[in-house]
């Protein structure tokens, strides 16, 4: 049964092939549109190393201060101090470390010419929680941390552009008006990796002012490792515990603190809809998501129907005959429907053939002004694609299927509709 | 002809179910495109009106404090000075200034002001006495800031002209506070006019403008800027760059610098804003190609299952140029319902404040060349296959069975 569907609906599909090329055409663009969309996002929210264990781990990023009038809000990174105490305290995190928010750009000089350099203050824990593939040479300890020595991590491209093709471990490195010794070279890391990306990453103790070591707010994320996902709930209630403790310099000034321990969807949503009292949002931008994937896709769609149920005139015949022979109306949906599913599945192939193209055309020039991308179609995409291929092909065969079960047998045998 | 059209609009009707999808379907193409019309033609009129100043050879050092909040020091305000000092110094640098905001930045501040009983949104500089000689600024009225204002009890401000006029009017603003001051703070009085300060970039709409003085003598009030702009000499290469780094560095040596000549951060400005739009034009032009295929197919079909009846019509001595009019002009009449459901859809922007971020007639051309783009696509779909079915010969489509 099954098999006689596809031989139909390959022979239809060869039989007018402008048709067939105009569908193709709008089911594949449509699929690689989404699946170069859906792969951008998933390199940046899901794990990959180094962040291989980000299922685990939570993020204290965004704060917001707030006057006791709730009138004067300060919004931005979360600063050391705030951090130190109240963060690194936490009874059920496994670990957790401090770093730099984002990187900072510093230009450096090395041969005449200029570059910029992705620069981060981070702690000892940071490569326990990360997990980096060292090069050569290892990560700076808590200890180096401690005692504020002048020791850095690079990254492969800095060690290119410093010390060419030899080793680098041992030698000095100078930046931003500091000279630091590099003990551990590691591979690059994208741009879009928030969090661990940089160039050159240093203690936070070898800062050139101490004063962020009591600020509440300013210049730093903190991220927590956890034992597994399921101490999330409690991680999160400790810290929103903390955060009603807190003390403040000046308590007329701001006397409320307001931000969470997130997983990265969690720390996007929050600081994309600025709710009072800064809550998260998780639910409303996935919903966001799926409704402009939807309309995205609602085009695309009803070209696909139009040009359905303009060939039912094609086949009325066809039609009028099994029919007449007793076919009924649920046999002929089901072949309409497999049909279609046929058609946007061969679409499905050219969309991820030509999403694949593009990911490697991305990954190869530079899109953003520093590094390249590492962007690719893995099992979970495909998965994703397959979905959105199967409801795009039901979504736009049920109503032209069901146009063409009711078509009077008589009639379609004239050929008339 | 009245009756033809009155014909075509019956025909239309009769096969409304299928005409539905049709229009559901260019309906919603047209506002894609709309939505890529009016991006494009608010980047172009905002692209052709002048930026009020130049950025040729000039460099930013953004100056990172690695301390929070901007509290006045007196010997940040020194350190400050003692790099203003040293810069100027060197052979290549011109002039040096000293400002909270640069152009082509993100970063900026802004306030709500009430000027003569108007609620005015604008963007708010402090800038140092030479700023208007190190952006080049083009002053219309009024006089520049000046030593002698210092010790005032007043801030003296300098305003754009779009500030002018939408706070002024046609009167003067020389002398006027700007705005009534909250007690206890100073009056903010306005000195001169200058052309405009755009210091987003050519892209972004023209905003309204003000900057205010920095007075470095009053350190009491006074916020230490983040940022030195330096007016180099032409010829000045990025060579330079390390130099004035290192000088920098020598002279305050706890803080970091951070050069970018103003011509980068404008090209990245404007690749910023252009890749995304380019990428949408893609999009949207990838999608119009399917629906037009889309059409053409649809319209062929029909034209197809319709040979007997415009053989009949030919046999009743219908022309090739009726023929070709019946079938294009059926389209076209489904392509205005689709259109006039799309604008009575966009006329309802203007209520949710569209008009407040571009200008009306930026919002209608952007209507009208959109709904023109339509139209030329239409006709086009239905070309071909018009002209195979004005080829119907009488005789072989009353035969077609």
């Amino acid at each position: 049964m099954l098999a006689n569907y596809l031989k139909l609906a390959l022979a239809v599909l060869r039989r007018r092939k402008f048709f067939t090329f105009v569908s193709l055409f709008g089911i594949s663009f449509t699929l690689a549109v989404l699946l170069v969309v859906t792969a951008l996002l998933d390199s940046i929210v899901n794990g990959y190393p180094p962040e291989t264990n980000l299922e685990r781990t939570l993020g204290v990023r965004d704060m917001v201060m707030m006057s006791p009038d709730g009138k004067n809000t300060w919004q931005g990174p979360a600063g050391y101090g705030l951090l130190d105490k109240y963060v690194r305290t936490l009874p059920s995190a496994e670990k957790v470390s401090i770093l730099s928010a984002e990187a900072y750009w510093v230009a450096a000089y090395k041969n005449g010419s200029k570059f910029d350099v992705g620069f981060k203050y981070t702690d000892g824990e940071f490569w326990q929680i990360l997990d980096f593939q060292f090069l050569e040479g290892a990560a700076f300890t808590a200890d180096d941390e401690k005692n504020a020595n002048f020791v850095a991590v690079i990254s492969k491209s800095l060690r290119e552009r410093y010390f060419g093709e030899a080793n680098a471990v041992g030698k000095t490195i100078e930046i931003d008006g500091q000279r630091f010794r590099v003990v551990g070279v590691v591979p690059d890391v994208p741009v879009y990796r928030f969090t661990p990306f940089a160039d050159i990453w240093v203690p936070i103790s070898t800062s050139k002012s101490t004063t962020y070591k009591n600020e509440l707010m300013g210049g730093f994320q903190a991220i927590i490792l956890a034992k597994n996902a399921g101490d999330f709930p409690a991680i999160k209630a400790e810290f929103r515990e903390a955060l009603k403790h807190a003390q403040f310099p000046d308590p007329k000034e701001y006397n409320q603190l307001y931000g969470g321990a997130d997983t990265v969807l969690e720390s996007i949503a929050r600081m994309m809809f600025q709710a009072p009292e800064f809550d998260t949002h998780v639910e409303r931008l996935v919903a966001i998501f799926f409704t402009l994937m939807l309309l995205f896709m609602l085009l695309p769609a009803i070209n696909l129907v139009n040009l359905n149920v303009s060939r039912i005139m094609e086949r009325a015949s066809e039609i009028g005959v099994r029919k007449a022979f007793g076919a009924s109306r649920v046999t002929l949906v089901g072949q309409f429907v497999t049909e279609n599913l046929v058609l946007t599945l061969c679409g499905g192939l050219i969309g991820f053939i030509l999403s694949i193209a593009v990911l490697h055309f991305l990954n190869t020039v530079q899109i953003i002004p520093y590094g390249k991308g590492d962007f690719h179609i893995n099992g979970r995409i495909f998965f994703y694609g397959m979905c959105i291929i199967t409801f795009f092909g039901l979504f736009s065969g049920v109503y032209p299927a069901w146009k063409m079960s009711r078509l009077n047998p008589v009639q379609a045998l004239k050929g008339g509709v | 002809m009245i009756a033809t059209t009155a014909h075509l609009f019956k025909l239309v009707w009769n096969r409304k179910r299928s005409n539905a999808l049709i229009m559901l379907e260019l309906f919603i193409a047209f506002l894609a495109l709309y939505g890529v019309t009016a991006l494009s033609l608010f980047f172009w009129s905002n692209y052709n009106k002048p930026l009020g100043f130049s950025y040729a050879n000039v460099w930013q050092v953004e100056i990172d404090r690695k301390e929070q909040g901007d509290k006045p020091s007196a010997e940040q305000t020194e350190r400050l000075r003692r790099l203003i000092r040293s810069a100027q110094t060197l052979s290549e640098v011109e002039n040096v200034t000293a400002s909270f905001t640069v152009p082509f930045s993100n970063s900026g501040k802004g306030g709500n002001y009430t000027i003569n009983g108007k609620q005015l949104r604008m963007d708010i500089n402090e800038v140092t006495d030479s700023f208007k000689d190190v952006m080049n600024l083009q002053l219309t009225n009024g006089r520049w800031f000046n030593p002698s204002d210092d010790g005032q009890n007043w801030i003296p401000v300098i305003i754009n002209e779009r500030l002018c006029a939408a706070g002024f009017g046609s009167e003067s603003p020389l002398g006027k506070p700007l705005y009534k001051p909250e007690p206890g703070e100073k009056e903010r009085r306005v000195v001169g006019v200058i052309t405009d300060f755009r210091k987003n970039g050519e892209l972004p709409r023209p905003s309204l403008f003000m900057a205010e003085r920095i007075n470095m003598n009053d350190t009491a009030s006074f916020h230490v800027p983040h940022n030195l702009m330096l007016k180099l000499r032409s010829g000045t290469t990025a060579a330079f760059e390390e130099t004035l780094v290192k000088t920098l560095q020598a002279t305050v040596k706890d803080w970091s610098y951070r050069i970018t000549p103003l011509q980068e951060s404008h090209d990245s400005t404007l690749k910023n804003v252009m890749i995304p739009f380019v990428l949408l034009g893609l999009v949207v032009g990838f999608l119009l190609l399917m629906v037009a295929l889309g059409l053409v197919g649809i319209v062929w079909q029909s034209v197809t299952r319709r040979t007997r009846e415009i053989g009949v019509r030919r046999a009743f001595g219908a022309t090739y140029g009726d023929v070709h009019f019946f079938v294009l002009g059926e389209l076209l009449i489904i392509t205005t319902f689709a259109l006039i459901a799309g604008v009575v859809l966009l006329l309802q922007l203007p209520l949710v404040g569209f008009l407040d971020l571009v200008d009306a007639s930026v919002y209608a051309a952007s209507m009208v060349l959109a709904m023109s783009i339509m139209y030329g696509i239409t006709a086009l779909c239905g070309l071909y296959p018009s002209m195979l079915a004005s080829r119907i010969q009488p005789s072989e489509a009353l035969r077609y069975e």
